[in-house]
């Protein structure tokens, strides 16, 4: 058997070990090690997937990653995300859909902390869904805000997932980080044109909030200084060159640590933040295992070579090719996990990716953007998914129900990263 | 069997919750290494020597001592959308799969860092600037991959526990059930 085949045949076995319930790191290093030893031999195998573990965690690059992490989930147990919805409630509160309004901009102001959109999702449905269903909103819409304001915690800085994306392909995670800013902000004003026009057709899903005194106003936002020194410190610092990612990053968990410290964090709320830290930081370096070994299998078998190649000689226009991506992304997107799809997938797409002279720190945007659709969007949308498991009495039909108008948002969103690139890349291009 | 399978689970999860808190710790290291690297270089214009040797041995606690922890959480990423329809033995036959796929996957991985281990103590290998052992941070890797085929092992056990009587209650899995209820149900 040829080993082209053997790698399309890898690449079956690990989609069906995936879909029978098997944690992708497993699957992807279970296929990876067989594959290898196929290929070469038993000991090969076992020798170059022993190496792997090590190789790919103690880096400096990848100490970025449980810095990122830990900023969200401090922030998160010392209650700086109650104080950030707190003054944005008191801020937009009285715009057409005021506490949606409000819940997009705390969702802003938690991805600025935070790299992962399911941890802000949890955070706001426990937070500002009751609210809202309080105020008299639909809970449909309500929930569908929620889910959607999750998914900013991946495109703006930190995201863990840029993290991982430019570690693998081995692309500036700097240039990344500054890249997800833009196309961040455009996500949230989208987002709140989408709230105001569907608010404005249909004033019954979110009844207008009583006006705040300015004091009061004026008085919520020392509290939120924290979140707009971390974005300051991230941004700033890269941009500038005055830090590497990880230096920024520590800071930016140093002044957090000192926020929660001034909130007076208990040691126990302390000790609950270092283990979902750690959990969610091993979680994404066992996938990074799994699928280094895979990587390197499908690499012994030429496959991605083979594939770039043969994308390159397609009687098509490039942007085709890169239409059926983003088409399959999508569709894929609709039963995988975020990580997990990004990991699967890159080896083979980016070389054609490159062969077709896109850029790379462009095609990460549109990749996490791809993947943020895809954890709203049913059967498997995971935003969705974690609202339901917090608030079981609102169907996960009525959460996809109110997110589907923000798809037509989303759709405005990628049209953009694909037809301005130099946009996305304006930031990264100023720091070069 | 149940109480020998509980009694381990406990133990295990102990020794987990350590490795992972140390991991924690760790990681706070880390953000003080890097904070006194920034304060050093900007204010003193005196970088700490060997600062990216420090983060990047730091980093193999950091990443691999919470993945024993992370497995007793059921914290991997997996697809369930087919699997999480299953009921009684299907879902117990779908979870022996699971574990003893991954039990392979992590034993090989286990068994390469040990070889690898074994090589840099011979070699004596070390970091390029201030010459730290490789050593110490890859043992810390092969034994939180020990940790996590224990751990992979106790779950394989437990699933076929429950492929046998599926609807017992499992201290492994979260699943209590009243016992008369159990008996009753396993017996019918």
């Amino acid at each position: 058997m040829d080993p082209i085949t053997i790698g399309y045949l890898g690449i079956a076995a690990l989609v069906l070990l995936v879909i029978l319930g098997v944690p992708v790191a497993f699957a992807s290093a279970f296929v990876g090690i067989v594959g290898i030893s196929y290929i070469r031999n038993p000991s090969v195998g076992e020798g170059l997937a022993g190496m792997i573990p090590f190789a790919n965690s103690a880096s400096y690059s990848l100490s970025v990653l449980p810095l990122f992490v830990a900023i969200g989930f401090l922030a998160m147990h010392a209650g700086i995300t109650t104080s950030a919805y707190d003054a944005a409630r008191k801020w937009v509160g009285r715009a057409p859909g005021g506490l949606a309004t409000a819940t997009i901009f705390a969702s802003a102001g938690f991805a600025a902390v935070s790299g992962a959109s399911t941890a802000s999702t949890a955070v706001f449905t426990r937070l500002a869904l009751p609210e809202m269903e309080k105020r008299g909103y639909d809970r449909a819409f309500a929930a569908g805000v929620v889910a959607v304001g999750g998914t900013l915690a991946a495109l703006i800085p930190p995201s863990a997932l840029l993290v991982i994306y430019g570690i693998i392909v081995e692309t500036s995670v700097a240039q990344l980080l500054l890249a997800g800013f833009l196309p961040g902000i455009l996500s949230v004003v989208v987002y709140l044109l989408v709230i105001t026009v569907v608010v404005k057709l249909r004033p019954g899903l979110a009844p207008i909030e009583p006006a705040v005194p300015m004091i009061e106003k004026i008085r919520a936002l020392p509290q939120v200084a924290g979140v707009f020194s971390v974005v300051g410190v991230i941004l700033v610092g890269i941009y500038m060159g005055w830090m590497t990612p990880t230096e920024s990053a520590g800071v930016a968990t140093a002044i957090i640590l000192l926020m929660a410290m001034r909130k007076r964090m208990k040691l126990k709320e302390f000790g609950h933040g270092l283990l979902d830290t750690v959990q969610t930081t091993a979680m994404i370096f066992m996938v990074i295992w799994g699928v280094m070994v895979f990587v390197r299998f499908l690499a012994f078998t030429g496959l991605p070579a083979s594939v770039a190649d043969s994308v390159t000689h397609l009687d098509v226009p490039r942007w085709v090719i890169l239409a059926a991506i983003i088409v399959m992304y999508l569709l894929l997107g609709m039963i995988l996990d975020g990580l997990g799809m990004m990991l699967l997938t890159l080896p083979v797409v980016f070389p054609s990716i490159v062969a077709l002279g896109y850029d790379p720190v462009w095609f990460g945007i549109l990749l996490v953007k791809l993947i943020e659709v895809g954890v709203v969007t049913p059967p498997v949308g995971l935003n969705c998914y974690v609202v339901n498991g917090i608030r079981p009495d609102i169907p996960l039909e009525s959460v996809f129900k109110g997110v589907a108008p923000f798809l037509l948002g989303e759709i405005v969103i990628i049209g953009v990263i694909v037809a301005f690139p130099d946009l996305i890349l304006l930031l990264p291009n100023l720091m070069n | 069997m149940q109480a020998l399978i509980e009694a381990i689970h406990k133990i295990l999860g102990f020794i987990e919750r350590s490795f992972g808190l140390v991991a924690g710790l760790v990681i706070m290291g880390l953000m003080v290494v890097v904070c006194a690297e920034v304060v050093g270089r900007s204010a003193f214009n005196h970088p700490i020597r060997g600062s990216i040797d420090i983060v990047s041995q730091m980093m193999a606690i950091a990443a691999a001592g919470g993945i024993p922890y992370t497995q007793s959480k059921f914290g991997n990423v997996r697809m369930t959308i087919l699997t999480g329809r299953l009921e009684n033995r299907p879902r117990w036959l779908a979870e022996v799969l699971t574990y003893a796929v991954a039990a392979w996957a992590v034993w090989v991985l286990m068994q390469g860092s040990t070889g690898f281990l074994e090589r840099a103590w011979r070699s004596g290998a070390d970091t390029a600037e201030i010459h730290i052992p490789t050593w110490i941070g890859i043992s810390f890797v092969t034994v939180s991959l020990s940790l996590l085929l224990a751990r992979l092992v106790l779950q394989l056990i437990e699933s076929l526990r429950l492929l046998a009587r599926p609807r017992a209650s499992s201290l492994v899995f979260g699943i209590t059930r009243p016992a008369t209820a159990a008996l009753n149900a396993d017996k019918g």
